[in-house]
């Protein structure tokens, strides 16, 4: 039992960063692939509808982690306070500029909300480029920070390499991209690299994480809840990313972002 | 400040902006998916004309809601590690049921049902409202479940300096569960009720062309306004009973006390007029037509917001000095991080979260202003003002993604 919650949470940690590492990607990418306001909105109208499905799997781990290993989840989260402090303000300020950018009016506004998408989208990756720091090579301080800061970049170009190859069909800008890569560029290769970084990560956690699962008592419960809801799940999330990276212009999806 | 009070303040900034976007979301999401359900059936301008309008507002306030709830859900974790050492493998569960099993489906549909507009067959895009509005009455199932577990900590019992779960159906018949969550959807149909009216009530004073869809929309608030207070009048009065004998000292003290009085007084004033009042005043439109109490009607909208955010506050001010009544104090339970890294936190999020609280809010009003003829929700070709090279057809290939 215990080894079928290791396996879900691994799968919602790998999900996160194909899908919404393809998002981030794209808010990373966001000035080049934007450099009219027309292909500003129509990258933002093409991040859209992902971002709600993407965004979604951090929150299912975060709630996953609290009721499988809560002793982990409190550990983690208290070990890296300020870092994850500032992965949910990268993460708010990143969204907002999404949700607000068509409503808020105004070319000014506009702007403002944009470069919300960038910085917040580079602040994600740098977030997450410190947490990793900080977890597998066990630094403290400023070495820490030295290495995280590379590794964030790291993650951002690796995102925006996966955000161009998933998006290519939809974004003139991202296909250019992608045919100079080459073979780097293809959605299946980028999201290997991405599934196997991930793995890697959860693999060296694997058995710190299975010493401290929750009783089984409390893995019955849930169980006999989330279990049965999990296909119904895959089957939403594989509806929604196949529906808005159909190879259509984006101008076919209804903007409201 | 110590920590403690940091981590506390931070927990009361965040969870009452977060509860302001969470009652109106509860009340609005179904009150939209019968409007698109009546468009359906009907097939009528008006109804799909509402369903845009209402569905815009609902949308906006929801990203706010999405926003501050992903500081709720880090925020165990962050500041009250105790909680998740001592409690976590009782409380977790309902927390990781809320994620997994109702927010990651809310979150997809939500995305399928704005997106999917004009490209999904109509009754497939009606399915989608209704399935965004249950998996929101999940998520407030199981939240509320967590947070009486909090105030009645039920099935379990400490084993080793830990809670363990020994009866997981007690956390469903906790009588601290079974009244609050009408009482918070009461609330939130009250908010709803309310607005809608106000919202409508500004439209009708000012004469917007569109006087059709704020007559029936104004119905359509009286309506919820008066029957939910109704409810949140007989789930509230039966609290004391139960609370009593679980929570003995839990409404008196001094900042308990006139918080409650302050919340009984502006709900069953609200009760009170929307039930004699206003309903009696919908026959043959009287309401509609009386323009002199309009103005009024929007001045009353911030009220039930009011009202349920002071509840909560006395919901969890009430339960203090305890984290996990009776078991775990909040300062047993608060992180062991420097008071330094919890005031950082606790002014980046106040200052972030409160700012995209009264963008958001500024943005709804705009919103609900400038009426129906400027909603972008559902609007027909978004490559209108793109220079796609080839305009797609409206009802553009949607075979194989149903």
């Amino acid at each position: 039992m215990s080894i079928l919650w290791l396996v879900l949470v691994a799968a919602v940690f790998c999900g996160y960063f194909v899908l919404e590492g393809a998002v981030i990607g794209l808010g990373v990418l966001h000035p080049v692939l934007g450099r009219s306001p027309g292909e500003r909105a129509r990258t933002v109208t093409a991040l859209g509808p992902l971002m709600l499905a993407g965004e979604v799997w951090l929150v299912a781990l975060v709630g996953l982690l609290f009721g499988v290993y809560p002793q982990v989840e409190g550990d983690v989260l208290t070990g890296l306070h300020p870092i994850v402090v500032a992965l949910l303000v990268a993460w708010l300020l990143r969204d907002a500029g999404v949700w607000f950018r068509r409503l808020s009016g105004g070319p000014r506004r506009q702007w403002a909300c944009d470069a919300l998408i960038t910085a917040g989208s580079l602040g994600l990756a740098l977030a997450w480029g410190l947490a990793f720091a900080r977890y597998l090579t066990g630094a403290e301080g400023a070495a820490a920070t030295r290495a995280g800061a590379v590794l964030g970049a790291v993650i951002a170009a690796l995102l925006a390499v996966h955000a161009a190859a998933l998006t290519a069909r939809r974004l003139p800008r991202a296909a250019e991209a992608v045919r100079r890569l080459g073979r780097l560029g293809h959605p299946a290769v980028t999201a290997a690299l991405v599934t196997l970084a991930s793995l890697g990560t959860t693999g060296s956690f694997a058995p710190h994480l299975l010493d401290n699962t929750a009783p089984a008592a409390t893995l019955a419960a849930m169980s006999w809840v989330i279990l049965p809801i999990v296909p119904f799940v895959a089957g939403a999330q594989w509806w929604a990313w196949r529906l808005f990276l159909r190879p259509a212009p984006p101008s076919d999806v209804p903007a409201f972002f | 400040m110590e920590a403690l009070d940091l981590a506390r303040l931070q927990f009361a900034v965040t969870s009452s902006l977060h509860f302001m976007f969470v009652v109106l979301t509860l009340g609005l999401a179904p009150l939209v998916a019968i409007m698109q359900t009546m468009h359906t059936v009907s097939g009528r301008g008006v109804h799909e004309r509402m369903t845009r309008f209402w569905g815009q507002i609902y949308l906006i306030n929801y990203a706010l809601g999405i926003l501050s709830g992903l500081v709720m859900e880090f925020q165990f974790g962050l500041s009250w590690k105790g909680l998740s050492h001592y409690a976590g493998d009782v409380f977790g569960a309902p927390l990781a049921m809320e994620t997994m099993g109702a927010f990651f489906l809310e979150s997809t549909f939500l995305g399928l049902w704005i997106f999917g507009w004009h490209i999904l067959p109509k009754r497939i895009h009606l399915a989608l409202i209704w399935l965004v509005a249950l998996t929101a009455y999940i998520s407030a199932f199981w939240i509320m479940a967590a947070n009486s577990y909090l105030q009645n900590p039920v099935g379990s019992r400490e084993e080793d300096g830990r809670l363990v779960l020994t009866d997981f159906s007690a956390l469903l018949t906790n009588p601290h569960f079974l009244t609050s969550l009408p009482h918070v959807v009461g609330a939130g149909f009250m908010t709803v009720g309310f607005g809608v009216t106000g919202i409508s009530a500004y439209h009708l004073f000012r004469r917007t062309r569109d006087r059709d869809l704020f007559l029936r929309s104004l119905r359509i608030g009286v309506v919820s306004a008066a029957a939910a207070g109704l409810t949140t009048f007989a789930t509230g009065h039966l609290a004391p009973g139960y609370v009593e004998e679980t929570q003995p000292d839990k409404f008196t003290g001094p900042p308990v006390e006139p918080t409650m009085n302050g919340m009984l007084l502006i709900g069953d004033l609200l009760t009170a007029f929307a039930v004699l009042v206003l309903l009696p005043m919908l026959v043959r439109d009287r309401l509609a037509r009386a323009r002199w109490l309009h103005p009024l009607l929007v001045a009353l909208i911030p009220l039930p917001y009011a009202a349920s955010v002071l509840g909560w506050v006395v919901r969890e001010l009430g339960r203090q000095p305890w984290m996990v009544y009776g078991e775990l104090t909040v300062a047993d339970a608060v992180s062991p991080v420097p008071a330094e890294t919890l005031a950082l936190s606790l002014t980046a999020f106040t200052i972030v979260v409160g700012l995209l609280t009264v963008t958001d809010h500024v943005l709804i009003a705009r919103s609900a202003a400038r009426g129906p003829a400027d909603v972008v929700l559902g609007a027909p070709a978004a490559g209108a003002e793109m220079p796609a090279p080839s305009p797609a057809p409206l009802a553009e290939p949607s075979e194989g993604d149903r």
